[in-house]
């Protein structure tokens, strides 16, 4: 097959931080060519030199076997490289419509014959299933949603190179599979396309190469079919794991019921959603984009106004019409937001002040003065336990690599003393090893009596990690499944729409 | 430790990255401090005298304290245009209040410093209520309250400057001294100290760079964020009020044009010392370098003959100048 990207002994160094170090990568025309590494081992930044945001300080790069300087995003555009990054980059003010066409209004003609094979291609991605319209504002999209949005902008121009730095991070199967069927369809029009991922096991169906990183060096470039995830894993890590997830432990059965939802309606989304949720337990939110499984925490917290129902906590009724997530966590309810960026972090504030910003009474001397030492301790303690690169607390979150952000906005939550975690997608982004690490401190805070609401659209997760779990659909929540009832099938029944059958109800009576 | 940090900040910065990250650290401000000083040295043997380095280093006390107050709303993401138009009103009202205390110094004093707070907290915390509760925009509200409370000052004294102060005010709060240190010495160290504590060594300091730096983030958190929000436009009252207070003390009379360039050269001081007028960086020994800056300017410009007319022209290009390079030091990548 005909070559169409070479790289040649890239190297890109930040002084202190060498990011790349002499890495060769090749890509073929009509090849889908995964990308995988550790969080930090340079991905991004090798993707972000073929896209134009970086100059590499040397080596060289061909495309069609002709020499090319990559000045910048729009001369990648131009030689027909797009890409698709962590960062999304749509304006929020602008409609769906808008935002795919912009920068390209002026091509009149051309945008008459776009605008459908847009639409087809928003359709494709289950955009509209999901109950959005071109003409809805970016702003009112969840975040996986907006992913899809830009990934048929990106497809939109059927460019040579296709870059996806993450793309399945915070979509469920079905768009996944979607996903797949577009860029299948891509490659076979001799498109190539580079796909990161953090999740292995979606390697094995879609992509044909992959190339393994770590530290900012090459390590191997393997046909996937030669490869196994635990040899993936070795490479990546240096390190083999026995074990991915955590042993889960029961929850107590004189367990404790700390949260309480019964019948619960917001104005736009859920309809009469009822569960609850107990001290120590686990329990995991699954279900399709658009599904109202990011909906259930943020109305929690009083980010989607309540218009209907009863929320308890401890027994507790509250007022849902005055919720807002400052007394939520007064009251030992923490939220991570799915955005990090726009949501989380402070991005141009060090780690340090990230990880304590929502725990600083902890740190205060005499109820004043803040105790710098023992802050920087803890800071320095979650650092390490969650491999953050590089590993000083003073580094500015704006200049970590995606997956480590996610760890300090996930470290943020964990250093507070929280009773009730609401997380919307945690370990989006986030490598292997870490993962681990995270899963067991989940654990650990659910044996020490931690209630976990767990949104994911991770399947495994789902499988693996909650004691229960949990299935919207449109809205609804249609099953709870205790966790030794769960099974893929099972879950994937669910997310198209069957009802609750014996299992499901019996369980939520059991609860 | 601080060499790697050095190191990955520099990284973030690409083209030009050391300088870049030198600017990001120390500002640009003591390089064009340096330049300044030797520059006027070499033009004029009257510039780098002690006494004049001295009336610099006064002067530019008023303008400290000021950019302080402005820097603790930038940090928020905001700014402050009224503070001119209140340290204004704060003279007009002290010399009333102390004509009619002439002849008891000690509730004269006490009565000039409170009606002093009073007046200029009150239009922060105006302003602040305005920013944080009705979520007006910064720029409409100090403006808005700028032309208002600027009205008002001229309203109340006619237009006329209120002369006849008793001469126990300025004796003590201008040439007083304690230890041996001026009063307006003594309180701009004061001022700096605190709000030091404050930013650095407490919540309420974190809490306003995180604001600043991204808002929806710090309410996620479980910040009040409309509370620190009018807190530090209050508080930022408090200082214009002292620097009122101080002000009126040093030129003996209640002026109700005092301080009207102020609002514009403690933005210029702030920004050029390395706050970002976007908010949740910097910190108030750059605005107090920078307030150094525009004096030390200022004065230079003055005794080489600089009309000044002249001077305001360079003044404003500074500011911009200043933003242009905050623009490009803090840009995201
Ligand atoms: N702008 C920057 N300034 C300083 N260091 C940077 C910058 N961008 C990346 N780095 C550093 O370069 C290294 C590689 O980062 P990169 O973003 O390429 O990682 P990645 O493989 O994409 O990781 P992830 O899986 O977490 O997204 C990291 O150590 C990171 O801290
Ligand atoms: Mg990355």
């Amino acid at each position: 097959m005909e070559i169409l990207l070479r790289a040649h002994e890239i190297t890109k160094r930040f002084p202190g931080v060498l990011a790349l170090d002499r890495v060769s990568f090749e890509l073929r025309a009509g090849e889908i060519h995964a990308l995988v590494g550790e969080n930090g081992a340079g991905k991004s930044t090798l993707v972000n030199i073929f896209a134009g945001s970086f100059r590499p300080d040397s080596g060289t790069i061909e495309l069609e076997g002709r020499p090319v300087q990559i000045r910048s995003p729009h001369h990648a555009h131009e030689l027909g490289i797009r890409a698709v990054f962590q960062q999304l980059s749509l304006v929020p003010a602008l409609t769906v419509a808008e935002n795919i066409f912009l920068g390209r209004e002026l091509t009149a003609p051309g945008l008459l014959r776009k605008a459908p094979m847009a639409a087809q291609t928003l359709a494709q991605l289950g955009l509209f299933d999901a109950g959005v319209l071109p003409t809805a504002r970016v702003r009112d999209l969840t975040v996986p949603q907006r992913y899809l949005v830009e990934i048929a902008k990106a497809t939109l121009e059927r460019p040579k190179v296709l870059i996806l730095d993450e793309p399945t991070a915070s979509l469920t199967d079905r768009e996944t599979n979607v996903l797949f069927q577009l860029v299948r369809e891509l490659r076979t029009q001799g498109v190539g396309i580079i796909w990161i991922t953090h999740r292995l096991e979606e390697l094995y169906e879609i992509a044909d190469r992959v190339t393994v990183m770590r530290d900012g060096r090459h390590v191997a470039t393997l046909p996937v079919g030669e490869t196994s995830t635990d040899r993936l894993i070795t490479l990546m890590t240096g390190r083999q794991y026995e074990q991915i997830y955590p042993t889960l432990q029961p929850v107590p059965a004189t367990a404790s019921v700390v949260l309480e939802m019964r019948d619960i309606e917001t104005a736009h989304g859920l309809r009469r959603v009822s569960f609850t949720l107990r001290s120590g337990e686990i329990l995991g939110v699954g279900g399709l984009i658009g599904s109202g499984k990011h909906l259930l925490g943020r109305a929690l917290v009083g980010l989607e106004p309540i218009t209907g129902g009863e929320l308890r906590l401890a027994g507790k009724l509250l007022d849902t019409e005055r919720l807002s997530p400052q007394t939520m966590l007064q009251r030992g309810v923490m939220f991570f937001p799915a955005d990090r960026r726009a949501e989380g972090l402070l991005t141009n504030r060090s780690v340090l002040e990230n990880m304590t910003l929502a725990a600083l009474e902890r740190f205060e001397r005499a109820g004043v003065l803040l105790d710098k030492r023992k802050e920087r301790h803890t800071v320095e303690d979650f650092i390490r336990r969650l491999a953050i690169v590089p590993p000083h607390p003073l580094v500015r979150v704006r200049n970590l690599s995606g997956g480590n952000q996610q760890k300090v906005a996930l470290a943020r939550g964990l250093i507070r003393d929280t009773r009730i975690f609401v997380m919307e997608e945690p370990t989006q982004g986030i490598d292997v090893g870490a993962k681990i690490a995270i899963y067991q401190l989940l654990h650990d805070l659910a044996q020490q009596g931690a209630a976990i609401l767990f949104i994911t659209s991770d399947m495994l997760e789902l499988l693996h990690v909650c004691h229960r779990v949990v299935v919207m659909f449109q809205g609804e929540l249609v099953a709870t499944i205790p966790h030794e009832d769960v099974s893929e099938e099972r879950l994937l029944q669910y997310y198209f729409g069957h009802r609750r059958e014996e299992g499901g109800q019996s369980s939520v009576d059991a609860a | 430790m601080l060499r790697e940090v050095t190191a990955t900040r520099v990284a973030a910065f690409g083209r030009f990255g050391r300088l870049r990250s030198v600017i990001d650290q120390l500002g640009l401000l003591p390089v064009l401090l340096i330049v300044l000083l030797v520059f006027f040295s070499i033009a004029s043997p009257n510039f780098f005298t002690r006494a004049n380095l001295s009336t610099i280093l006064t002067q530019a006390l008023f303008l400290i304290i000021v950019s302080v107050a402005q820097t603790l709303v930038l940090l928020t993401g905001g700014f402050d245009l009224s503070m001119g138009s209140s340290i204004a009103l704060v003279s007009i009202i002290v010399g009333l209040q102390l004509l009619d205390h002439a002849d008891s110094p000690t509730t004269g004093l006490l009565v000039a410093t409170l009606v002093a707070i009073a007046v200029a907290t009150g239009i922060g915390a105006l302003n602040g209520l305005f920013v944080s509760l009705f979520r007006v925009p910064p720029f409409i509200v100090t403006l808005a309250m700028m032309t208002a409370v600027s009205g008002l000052a001229l309203h109340v004294s006619r237009g006329v400057p209120i002369f006849g102060l008793p001469g126990y005010f300025s004796s003590t709060l201008y040439t007083g001294k304690i230890f041996g240190v001026p009063v307006p010495w003594v309180v701009t160290a004061l001022v700096l100290l605190i709000m030091y504590v404050v930013l650095h060594w407490t919540r309420f300091g974190r809490y306003w760079y995180a604001i600043g730096s991204n808002a929806e983030a710090a309410r996620l958190s479980g910040i009040a964020v409309r509370f620190y929000l009018f807190l530090a436009y209050t508080i930022a009252g408090v200082l214009v009020g002292i620097t009122g207070l101080l002000l009126t003390a040093r030129v003996g009379s209640g002026e109700p044009t005092l301080g009207a360039s102020f609002p514009l050269e403690s933005i210029a001081a702030a920004v050029l010392g390395g706050v970002s007028i976007r908010g949740g960086e910097g910190n108030l020994f750059g605005a107090a370098l920078g307030a150094v800056f525009l004096v030390m300017l200022r004065n230079g410009m003055n005794i080489i003959g600089v009309s000044s007319y002249t001077q305001m022209i360079i003044t404003g290009g500074l500011l911009v100048l200043a933003v242009i390079i905050d623009n490009w030091v803090h840009r995201e990548r």
